[in-house]
């Protein structure tokens, strides 16, 4: 593997399945053991979303999470909905057919182990799944050994890296709505200040979210975005944050 | 309540129907340490713009995730209420937006009509929180979770600063419920009608 562009930081003193509720902790990692199982079969997915976030150690706060997966196109999605699974799991398609939107394909499932359903989405979305595994592939993947209950329970994941996921979230179009309406219940946009808080004084986070969004032809709408973001957020439910001259300055030099 | 109660929320995007359902099934399964699950549909029949989620709360194991036997429907457009009204069980609960649904199909249904936009835009001062207020009024009526844990689930989810505003909201769809429930009970025959 090359070497790392950037370093993650310490995980948390908390570990993530701390912050998955108690009833659905086993069920999650059973979940996360078959995908790392299915994923030796065909590799052609990455985590993404808020379970990213835990996975890293960015997020720490319990709620009930549910399993994104983000796929290439639809040929690919339907290739993984074809593997067999584990004859324990239990899936159940929410849906009759994929719901098409001009940006996003999506296809939702619930997988559960003893009838402790978590919610499994498959997506498709231009050109974001490549956006991601580039990263995932120079940075190598979330691997983990849990004990649990006398078992091992082995994890090894192509998870989305959370600067990727701050630029993901910082320009979703469901972002875009919520900021248009002022919804201070958007989680995307709690995240997005949350990563905010964790990075903003570290000099290479910045460099790097310039540097990939530029690479990704994305830059000008990033920067139109954040400053958005940042000044609306009094508005949005966040005055709170502290947000640098500094950093405004920055953002409105991203002139390419 | 051992068996499984369906709650499903309906209406348009933008709503925030899914995040309703969420923190529905966050204060049943964190909260109230029930069994619970939210989904989510789009599918082909979202192309209008309509917009479902769909909560299972249970005391006991959840053996299937789908909703099949609608206790409670929330519809916040006349196109969900003419879509979905049909699922709704005999003797379920159908709250409607008073203004913006009219039509309610004849059925056996307990039937309340709220102004749940229009209290989010004129009394609280925002629109968006619609759906705060719509969880307000289902936790009054359906009892499904209590509302320390609805206020605990809701809190967990607002930033600093807008606790004030959101449980405003909750409280007021929760009072306007609990009232036109009380003026009701012991009046009616399933096929009820109340509201506000």
């Amino acid at each position: 593997m090359a070497e790392k562009a950037f370093t993650i930081s310490p995980p948390p003193e908390h570990h993530w399945y701390s912050f998955v509720n108690e009833k659905y902790r086993l069920g999650m990692l059973l979940i996360l053991e078959e995908l790392s199982r299915l994923r030796t079969i065909q590799d052609n997915f990455v985590l993404v979303g808020g379970l990213s976030l835990l996975l890293w150690g960015r997020l720490q706060h319990q709620v009930l999470w549910d399993v994104d997966l983000l796929f290439k196109d639809k040929f690919s999605i339907l290739k993984f909905l074809a593997l067999p699974k584990d004859p324990q799991l239990d899936v159940v398609s929410l849906e009759d057919a994929f719901a098409d939107s001009e940006t996003i394909i999506s296809f939702h499932t619930a997988w559960g182990f003893n009838a402790r359903w978590v919610n499994l989405d498959y997506l498709a979305r231009g050109n974001w799944y490549y956006f991601h595994k580039t990263t995932v592939d120079r940075q190598g993947d979330f691997e983990e050994k849990v004990e649990w209950e006398g078992r091992e329970i082995h994890i090894k994941l192509p998870v989305a890296f959370p600067w990727d996921m701050f630029i993901e979230k910082s320009l979703s179009p469901r972002l875009e709505n919520d900021l248009s309406s002022v919804n201070d219940l958007s989680y995307d946009l709690r995240h997005v200040f949350i990563l905010f808080e964790q990075e903003k004084e570290n000099p290479q986070f910045w460099q790097y979210i310039r540097k990939k969004a530029e690479e990704f032809s994305r830059l000008l709408e990033l920067k139109q975005r954040l400053l958005w973001i940042f000044g609306q957020r009094a508005r949005l439910g966040y005055g709170h944050i502290a947000v640098a001259d500094s950093v405004i300055r920055q953002i409105e030099g991203w002139d390419h | 309540m051992g068996k499984r109660y369906e709650v499903r929320l309906s209406g348009e995007g933008g709503q925030g129907l899914i995040l309703a359902g969420v923190i529905l099934a966050e204060a049943a399964a964190i909260y109230d340490d029930k069994n619970a699950i939210q989904t989510q549909s789009y599918g082909p029949e979202a192309r209008g713009g309509a917009c479902k989620s769909e909560v299972i709360i249970s005391e006991d194991d959840i053996d299937y995730p789908k909703a099949t036997h609608i206790d409670l429907l929330l519809a916040l457009t006349q196109e969900a209420c003419d879509r979905y009204a049909g699922e709704l069980r005999k003797e379920g609960i159908l709250i409607v937006d008073s203004f913006a649904v009219e039509r309610i199909p004849e059925d056996q249904f307990n039937v309340f009509r709220f102004p749940i936009i229009e209290t989010a835009r004129d009394e609280i001062g925002k629109t968006i929180v619609a759906n705060i207020v719509a969880l307000g009024a289902i936790v009054a009526l359906s009892g499904i979770v209590s509302l320390g844990a609805m206020e605990k689930a809701l809190m967990a989810r607002v930033p600093k600063g807008t606790e004030d505003l959101n449980h405003r909201a909750l409280i007021a769809g929760f009072e306007m419920a609990a009232k036109a429930k009380e003026g009701l009970e012991a009046r009616f025959s399933p096929g009820r009608e109340g509201g506000v």
